[in-house]
This record gives structure tokens, C-alpha cells and sequence, in this order.
């Protein structure tokens, strides 16, 4: 550097400007205390995993509905919207539900004549508009008059929509006779319009089998987890490298996994989470990027994350459109026209 | 020989071709899967399929799932 500086007459501010740019990522690193992290999975897998290590709070409501389960939850300052799961669509959703903050069942906002997947749900605060992802469509709902204001096809199929600093990210795939494609689009949330695509993971053509990508954020970068690796990427390095690694996953056994129950993965709180599967057992995996700490423990009804705050038993956490909330549910009888939704406010 | 409508016999497109029919056209449906069955814990853990046919999505989707079978469902646009 002091060669390359020697030989110019640049000013002190263009040599400051050089600084800068060299030292960034030193910088970066300082704010981002998970930048270039590789999380290696020890696998010690424990009984079940305190609700108290990882929450402050858990927020427990009961809808008297024979849902099946609940596949999505997004928070407004007001309300909650969720997607339910119907015994009739084989647990799948496909409609959507305004509840008030206490839990209390409002009404159902969405469920089109010509019942379709929802595949993923987003929420507009500024503008109290609510997103429903479909396979090949995205539309948006007034959520002051619950109506649909704007619907449109998009030629790749989605997995996941989260809203970021006032745009729509699409995350999904595509593919061809000759290739399969993980994709993160940028879409604009009033007109629907695709913007940007702002990654590309590109493969060639495999079982044309798709595992969901996840998106989360903070209040300053957006996390999207796709594609073949156990990788997030950010935001913050428009998703060149990733951020975070989860190394070891499969216990250095590659043929031990199988990536398409790496779901759930992201950043939430001050923790970053996956689910995953290792040869037979499905497991669930949190990590304190601030303590490096980790907890892992196998996903089922006697194990996994314990409500040890109410005492209601186990639960497998899923991500919210939130930074600070995962939630779950719980069915103690099929049969039962109850469910309880149960929100996690996880530790920052 | 008078020709006839789709509007006129009312049927939509899509029951003229059969869906797998639409398949070979366009290359293939998604379908969304997950292990084990409606009301296990599998349903957490979907992941997209695309196949001719329901069918052969549910083949492949339980010979990811270690012989806990699977579910599937078409997930169309």
C-alpha cells in the first residue's frame, strides 16, 4: 500500500478513501460479528432444548378451528395473519386468517374460488398490505378493507417472500431440461413488478427436487438461504459470500444428509437456526452467535425446543416475517377442532 | 361436419388436455411434499417436486423419507 501511495500525489482525502475501502471488511466484521462465520454442528444432540435459552417470552393463543396446522405467520403491529393447513389440502394451505393481537379470531381474509397452494406470506407495514405467494403467483391484500388489490403470474416458482427496507424478496426455483436454478428476485410491493434478480444459484439438472429457501433480516440486512450448500448469504455484500456456514451438518458423512430438509434457516434474534436431517432423524439446530453457544436436539413429540416458561410441552419454532419472533403450534388430538399457535420472542 | 366450441360443450382448457397431457407440454407440475403423513411432524419440512404426475411425485418424494412415506399435493399456479 505505501508503494502504491508513494507514487502519487493524491491528497489526504483519497488516501483516506483507500483506507477505507481497505480496511471495510475489518469493519464490516466489528458490526457483523457473524461475517465469514463457519458454524460447526457438534452434534451433541440434547433431550430437549430450554425455551429459556434461546426466548424471553412465549405467547400461547387457542383457535377453536380443526386447522391441521399452521404453515405461515406474519406480525403486524396490530394483528396476526396466518396460513392454516387443512386436512382437505393434505395439511397444505389455502387461505389466510386475521387474528387480533389477544389471539381472538377475526375473520378469514383469503380464500380464492379456485383453491391454490400458498407457498409463503409477507407484510407491508407502511402500507398494511399482506403478500400471498403462490406457486407461480403473488398477490397483495389491502389489509384496511381485507381485499385483494393486485395479482400477478411470475414465470418461477416460490418458496419464500419476505418484505426488506420497502421491497418484495422473491425466493424460489426454476429449471429446464438442462439446468435447475435457485433464484432471489426483488419485486416492487405496490405495482408487483419484478425489479432486480439479485442471486442466482445455478445447477445442473438433477432430481428436479427443490428444497424451500428462507429469508430473514435485522433491521440493517436481508439473509437468504438457498440452493445446495448449508450457506446464508446477506444483503450486505449484495449475496456474494456467504456470511454463514453451517459446517459438519451431516457429521462429515455428505451422504448422511440430504439438503432438502435444510429449511428454516436463518438469523433470528441474536441466533442463527436450521433445521436439518441427518440420516434418518430430522433435527433442529440453534446457534448464539454472540456466546457461541449451540443447541441441537432431534425435531418429534418428546423432544426439540421445551416450553420450560408454561410448561406446554414441545414444539418445533418456525420463522416469521419477524427479526425478534418464531412461532410453532400444537395439536393435541387430530380429531380436536382446537390448536394452539404458540409465538416465541426470541433473544436479541 | 359442424365444428363445436369448447365454450359451446363448456369445458375448460385443461379438461380438454389432461393434466399430465400438459405435463409433456410444458415440461413437468410442482408439487409440494413433505414426509410421513397429514397431521405428523413431517409437515414442517416441505419441499417442492416437479413430475409428470402425482404420482411419480409421491415415488420420489417417499424415497427421500426413509420409509415414512410421503404426501404431495399439486402445487399449481
Amino acid at each position: 500500500m505505501i508503494l502504491i501511495l508513494s507514487g502519487t500525489n493524491k491528497g489526504p482525502t483519497f488516501i483516506l478513501k483507500i483506507m477505507m475501502i481497505l480496511f471495510l471488511p475489518y469493519l464490516l466484521s466489528i458490526f457483523n460479528y457473524y461475517l465469514n462465520q463457519d458454524i460447526v454442528v457438534e452434534h451433541v444432540y440434547l433431550d430437549g432444548i430450554n425455551v429459556s435459552s434461546i426466548a424471553d417470552d412465549v405467547l400461547i393463543f387457542e383457535l377453536n378451528k380443526d386447522y391441521s396446522n399452521i404453515r405461515h405467520l406474519v406480525l403486524s403491529e396490530d394483528f396476526y395473519y396466518l396460513s392454516p393447513g387443512e386436512i382437505d389440502y393434505k395439511g397444505f394451505s389455502v387461505s389466510v386468517s386475521k387474528l387480533d393481537k389477544a389471539g381472538t379470531f377475526i375473520k378469514e381474509i383469503y380464500r380464492p374460488k379456485d383453491p391454490k397452494l400458498i407457498t409463503s406470506l409477507g407484510y407491508y407495514p407502511e402500507k398494511n398490505l399482506l403478500f400471498v405467494a403462490h406457486n407461480k403467483s403473488i398477490l397483495s391484500i389491502d389489509t384496511n378493507a381485507d381485499k385483494v388489490v393486485r395479482e400477478v403470474k411470475v414465470d418461477k416458482s416460490i418458496t419464500r417472500i419476505l418484505m426488506f427496507k420497502n421491497k418484495l424478496y422473491v425466493a424460489g426455483f426454476e429449471y429446464t431440461d438442462e439446468s435447475e436454478t435457485y433464484y432471489l428476485d426483488v419485486y416492487d410491493p405496490l405495482s408487483l413488478k419484478l425489479l432486480d434478480t439479485k442471486k442466482e444459484m445455478n445447477y445442473v439438472a438433477g432430481d428436479k427436487a427443490f428444497r424451500h429457501s428462507s429469508i430473514t433480516s435485522n433491521d440493517s440486512e436481508l439473509f437468504v438461504a438457498m440452493g445446495t450448500l448449508n450457506e446464508i448469504y446477506s444483503s450486505v455484500d449484495d449475496f456474494k459470500k456467504p456470511v454463514l456456514t453451517f459446517k459438519n451438518i451431516y457429521n462429515n458423512k455428505p451422504s448422511g444428509g440430504n439438503i432438502l430438509f435444510s429449511s428454516n434457516q436463518g438469523l433470528v434474534g441474536k441466533f442463527a437456526t436450521t433445521y436439518f436431517k441427518y440420516l434418518n432423524s430430522n433435527y433442529f439446530f440453534i446457534y448464539d452467535l454472540k456466546s457461541d453457544k449451540q443447541y441441537l436436539s432431534k425435531k418429534g413429540k418428546n423432544s426439540g425446543f421445551y416450553d420450560d416458561l408454561k410448561n406446554t410441552g414441545f414444539y418445533s419454532p418456525l420463522l416469521t416475517n419477524s427479526s425478534e419472533y418464531m412461532f410453532s403450534y400444537k395439536k393435541y388430538d387430530t380429531n380436536e377442532n382446537k390448536i394452539l399457535v404458540v409465538l416465541f420472542k426470541i433473544k436479541s | 361436419m359442424k365444428k363445436l366450441s369448447l365454450g359451446k360443450l363448456k369445458l375448460r382448457s385443461e379438461e380438454v388436455l389432461q393434466r399430465s397431457h400438459l405435463a409433456n407440454i410444458f415440461g413437468g407440475y410442482d408439487y409440494d411434499c413433505y414426509c410421513g403423513f397429514t397431521g405428523g411432524c413431517g409437515e414442517n419440512d416441505p419441499f417442492s417436486v416437479s413430475r409428470n404426475s402425482l404420482e411419480e411425485a409421491l415415488q420420489y418424494a417417499a424415497s427421500q423419507c426413509n420409509g415414512c412415506g410421503a404426501t404431495c399435493e399439486g402445487a399449481y399456479p
